[in-house]
This record gives structure tokens, C-alpha cells and sequence, in this order.
């Protein structure tokens, strides 16, 4: 398991981070939800904010974003404090149970939203805005679907709609909540996998889910979250029965056989197996564990 | 009996008109935000700044203007508050903005009969200024919605996600606040304030009915608040029943129309899931077999360079 830097190594890596909490405070009301929080996502990091419901895992997306305000302390995202400004260049994809189906927009206007930094300002779409977008729900193999109602879609057909929305504005980070919830094993390998060429063309993400299968096979750095940074860094060292445990306030063994992890999260939950992972592309882990 | 020539029923069927088509304009974005008693909250609201208006000697425009601008506005705030949903912050300001009217009237019984026309609508009465003020409000609002189309179209899907890429969602929400009340304010001699909730919304859910696309729903919206206008009035002549309420019921039979032709068409979305494959740079396309740790199974991957690789065999380091 990887060591904590030191202070002045801790300063010269704040600097370099696409994103920066330090010692952040957020809640909502009067309640709060996690406090004096330090944690920085680097350029080129695919991260996955693991823990249970409730705890915190939204909340610090929305933080990012500025959707939710910081009681204390400062994130920054790209150098700039947020709060300051909306973050520009970072594309954001909600959970899919928040949006609202039934309203009667198509895959290509809902894409066109993610254009609006850049728009002139017409109602009607340009043809250069109409091309960029054709050509990116071609890339992301929705190309045929443009002009249809969002509700007409698969789960995973939906879920990389808001992809698009995301990518349109060409990113530095993306931010995704819950991607991989309430699509099939299929479509969540291959929305993780979409993921993972996207991160390979230098797309930083960050995103929570529940599935600590999916964040094993595709992910090469995970965040332990319950109100608190539990742990980070590689699964394949995170993912042990003592952090799991923690961070899920609940028994979970962890079997190891060879490259292979199993993780028995419950008595009747499936087994994943892991061996695949790109090296942590942050600095070293900075385990709290 | 030719009614157009009468002056009078030329006015009110080009006020009818026109309110109609706004009130249906502005009807789809009300629907569409699930606020539909907003409509029928803020024409109470409004009717509270008309009474203190003439009290105070103000321009009724004005003063019931900026009274249904506020209405709206704070009915924004306590519903961003979120513990309160809007139909509850409707309900509490409006109905109290509603009080203060109905409280002033009891205690100035003399012009109890002028406020019969705010509530139940006037539309004979309509004068030439008053249609001027109705063409201004009319052509404003749609000139707003034509301007700010792209910022209200995404404010009105999702607020929240439209502010992170860009969109001053609270700014928007207040301009369309005040169009609102503007809109609201003008049909009232018209349509009355019990009214105009339903000219508000009936057109806006039964264009939501008939189609899928928001653009065509703006469009059938304007068109049915303009037909239910103008034949609410021919109605409202030849049967002698009050305009406001004529017009409102050929809306209601408009609604019952549409709900006809969505239950014949089926479902109002064509749920066609037919798998469209479409090769793509970034997506998966293809599966061949292999192993983790030992497990060979197949999954899909996507290839981007000609040699092709694993993804657990290549390295992402920033």
C-alpha cells in the first residue's frame, strides 16, 4: 500500500490537481455531510468513488460542480475556486433516475444542451453544431437514434445520450454519477469500457457507483468513501476484507487467488474477478486506511 | 346576425385570439416544469396587487404587474428551498396574495361589482387600449421565448444540470417569471382570473398528448389557445354564455380530442427499441474471447487502433 507524501510533495501535487478539495466542509441545511475533506483528482486519473448510500459520494460530485456550496474550506477545479464561477470544461452526467423521460425532447436537442457555451445564441442548430454532434453519437454508436424521443431508447442507449451531452464541449473532466446503475452487466461492461477510451485519450473521470465488480474490472483507481476517504488508490490494494469493511460499516471478506480478487460482499452477492488495471495515473496513494 | 360587425366582438375575438396563442405559448413551458397551478395560483396572486392597485390609485398594469412579478418570484425562491414543493408555495403565497384582495374589497364594498370582471372576465369590454397592451404583452413574450428558446429549453428539462454547463438558470426562471406575470395581467379582462389557469394549460397538455417533440408541441400549443379563442367567442355570441367560460370549455373539448387521437395512436412515444448498430470509434463493436485471471469469457471491445489491444494490457498514465 503506498505512503503519505510528504508536506512539501503534498503542495507541489495540489498544484498540478485538475481537482482540489482542501480541508472541504459540506452539508445541507444543518446537517452535515462530510467535513474537513482533503482530496485531489489528477489529470488523466479514471477514478471510482465507492461507499454506501447516504454518505457523501453525490454530494461531492455536486461539490465539484458547484451545486453544492462548501461550508468551509475551497475546492478548486482547473486552478479556479468554485463558487467563483461555474466550472467550464467539465461535463457532468446525472443519474439517469433524475431525469425527467417524459419531457418531449429528442437525443439530438438534449446532446445540443452540452453546446451552450459556444452557442450564437439561435434557437435552431447551425450546421457545424448538427455535424459535431451527428459525428459524436456516431462515435458513441447512436448515431441513428438522433432524432428520436430520449424515452425510446435502451438503458445503456439513454445513458451514453447524456454521455454525448457531457463530451459535446470537449471536456478536460468528466464527472458521472451512478453510470452503471440500472443497465444490464452487458451495457454497464460496455459503458466502463467506453469509458476507459475516453480515458485513454486523456479524459479525466471521476464517478460513483455501487458496483465494486465493474470498479475492479475497469477502473484503475478507486476512493473509499463513507463520509470520509476510507482508502485510495489501486483495487487491487484497496479491496481488502479490513477497508471494505469500513468503509461499508459491514462484514465483507475479500478472496485472493493470484491476480484474481473476489470480493463476497454479501452472502448471496456475486464473486468478481479481477486482473486487468491501468497503473494509478495520480501520484503515489495516498491510503488512509 | 354577423357578429364581426360589431366593434366590440372584433376586439375581444382578437383579445381572445392573441391571449390564447400567449397563454398557449407560455402554457408548455408551465406543463412541462409540472407547475400547472401556477397558472391558476398567480391570476389569484395577481388579482390581490389589481385591488391594491386601484386602492392606492396605481396604473393597474403596473402595480398588478410588479405585484404578480413578485408572486412569482418568491413562489422560485420557497420552491428552490426544496423541502417545499411548488404546488405547496403556490398554494401559500398566492392564496395569501388572494386574501389581501378580497380583504380590501370588504372593506371598500363600493367597487365589489368593477372586481366581478377581474374574476369572471370581461372580454366585451376590451378597448383599444387594452388590446394594444395584449398585442405588446403577446409580441414581447414571444420574442423573449424566440431569444432566450436554447437557455429556456434546458432550464425547463433539468435547472440544476443547465447551470453547471452555463445557463443562469435563476436568471432565466426570473425573466420567465416575469413574462408570466405579464401574460397573466393581460388576460385577465379577458378570460377572467378563475379562468386562465385552463387556457394556460389545456392547450400546452393536449399539444403534450398529440406529439413527442417539443418544437411541435410549442406550435399546436399556440394554434389550439388561438382556435379555442376565436371559437370560444363565435360560440360565446351566438349561444349568449359568458366568452371566458365558452372559450374555456372548446379548450376542454379540444383536450378530449387529443385524448381520443393519443388513445388511438397508442402510447404518446414510439417505445421502438430495435438494436440500430451503428459502428462507432468509441464503442464497443465487436467481442472476441479472452481471460482474467484465468476466467476466459467474451466481452465487447472497441478497437481505435489497427493492431488492436486489451484494455487491461494498455497503460492510461497521465
Amino acid at each position: 500500500m503506498a505512503t503519505l507524501p510528504s508536506e512539501a510533495r503534498v503542495d507541489n501535487l495540489e498544484s498540478k490537481a485538475l481537482v482540489s478539495f482542501s480541508g472541504v466542509t459540506c452539508g445541507y441545511e444543518r446537517k452535515i455531510i462530510f467535513q474537513n475533506l482533503s482530496l485531489q483528482i489528477y489529470p488523466g486519473q479514471f477514478a471510482g468513488l465507492v461507499g454506501p448510500s447516504g454518505t457523501g459520494k453525490t454530494t461531492l460530485l455536486k461539490a465539484i460542480l458547484g451545486m453544492v456550496p462548501s461550508l468551509s474550506g475551497a475546492i478548486f477545479v482547473s486552478g479556479h475556486k468554485v463558487g467563483d464561477r461555474t466550472p467550464s470544461h467539465v461535463g457532468y452526467v446525472p443519474q439517469i433516475e433524475t431525469v425527467d423521460w417524459d419531457f418531449p425532447v429528442t437525443v439530438e436537442q438534449v446532446v445540443a444542451m452540452g453546446l451552450y457555451r459556444e452557442s450564437r445564441g439561435f434557437p435552431w442548430l447551425s450546421r457545424q453544431e448538427r455535424t459535431r454532434i451527428k459525428t459524436l453519437l456516431e462515435q458513441l454508436g447512436i448515431g441513428a437514434y438522433a432524432h428520436r424521443h430520449i424515452k425510446a431508447l435502451s438503458g445503456g442507449e439513454q445513458q451514453r445520450v447524456f454521455l454525448a451531452r457531457a463530451l459535446i464541449g470537449n471536456p478536460k473532466l468528466l464527472i458521472l454519477d451512478e453510470p452503471t446503475s440500472g443497465v444490464d452487466l452487458k451495457t454497464q461492461h460496455a459503458i466502463l469500457h467506453l469509458l476507459g477510451e475516453l480515458n485513454r485519450k486523456g479524459v479525466t473521470i471521476l464517478l460513483t457507483t455501487h458496483d465494486l465488480n465493474a470498479v475492479a474490472r475497469h477502473l484503475p483507481w478507486v476512493i473509499c468513501f463513507n463520509q470520509t476517504i476510507i482508502a485510495q488508490g489501486d483495487p487491487d490494494e484497496i479491496f481488502t476484507s479490513a477497508i471494505l469493511s469500513r468503509t461499508y460499516d459491514s462484514e465483507m471478506s475479500v478472496v485472493r487467488s493470484g491476480d484474481v480478487i473476489l470480493v463476497d460482499d454479501s452472502p448471496r452477492a456475486g464473486l468478481h474477478f479481477k486482473k486487468h488495471r491501468h497503473p494509478p495515473s495520480g501520484p503515489d496513494a495516498e491510503s488512509k486506511s | 346576425m354577423r357578429p364581426l360587425q360589431y366593434e366590440f366582438f372584433v376586439h375581444g375575438l382578437i383579445a381572445a385570439s392573441l391571449v390564447g396563442g400567449v397563454c398557449g405559448l407560455i402554457g408548455v413551458y408551465i406543463v412541462l416544469r409540472r407547475m400547472s397551478y401556477i397558472g391558476h395560483g398567480l391570476s389569484h396572486a395577481v388579482f390581490g396587487g389589481a385591488v391594491v392597485s386601484y386602492v392606492m390609485n396605481w396604473n393597474f398594469y403596473l402595480g398588478a404587474g410588479l405585484w404578480g412579478f413578485l408572486s412569482a418570484l418568491v413562489i422560485n425562491f420557497v420552491t428552490r428551498r426544496k423541502k417545499i414543493g411548488a404546488d405547496a408555495a403556490i398554494g401559500v403565497v398566492t392564496t395569501a396574495s388572494f386574501a389581501v384582495g378580497v380583504a380590501i374589497i370588504s372593506q371598500y364594498r363600493r367597487f365589489t361589482k368593477n372586481f366581478e370582471a377581474a374574476l369572471f372576465g370581461n372580454i366585451l369590454g376590451v378597448t383599444s387600449d387594452d388590446l394594444w397592451m395584449i398585442g405588446i404583452v403577446a409580441f414581447v413574450s414571444l420574442l423573449l421565448i424566440f431569444i432566450f428558446y436554447r437557455q429556456l429549453l434546458f432550464t425547463t428539462f433539468d435547472a440544476e444540470v443547465a447551470k453547471i454547463y452555463g445557463v443562469p438558470s435563476e436568471w432565466v426562471e426570473a425573466l420567465f417569471s416575469l413574462i408570466l406575470a405579464a401574460v397573466i395581467i393581460v388576460s385577465m379582462q379577458v378570460m377572467g382570473v378563475t379562468m386562465i389557469a385552463a387556457a394556460i394549460v389545456i392547450p400546452a397538455v393536449t399539444a403534450r398528448l398529440i406529439t413527442d417533440s417539443f418544437n411541435k408541441m410549442v406550435f399546436i400549443s399556440v394554434g389550439i389557445g388561438i382556435l379555442c379563442g376565436a371559437i370560444g367567442m363565435y360560440l360565446s355570441f351566438h349561444l349568449n354564455v359568458s366568452s371566458g367560460a365558452t372559450i374555456v370549455l372548446v379548450a376542454a373539448a379540444a383536450f378530449m380530442l387529443g385524448y381520443f387521437y393519443h388513445l388511438i395512436k397508442g402510447r404518446s412515444v414510439p417505445l421502438k427499441k430495435e438494436a440500430v448498430s451503428v459502428p462507432g470509434e468509441l464503442l464497443p463493436t465487436h467481442g472476441h474471447p479472452h481471460d482474467h485471471g484465468g476466467f476466459q469469457h467474451v466481452h465487447e471491445h472497441a478497437h481505435p487502433e489497427p493492431s488492436g489491444h486489451h484494455e487491461g494490457k494498455t497503460t492510461d498514465a497521465p
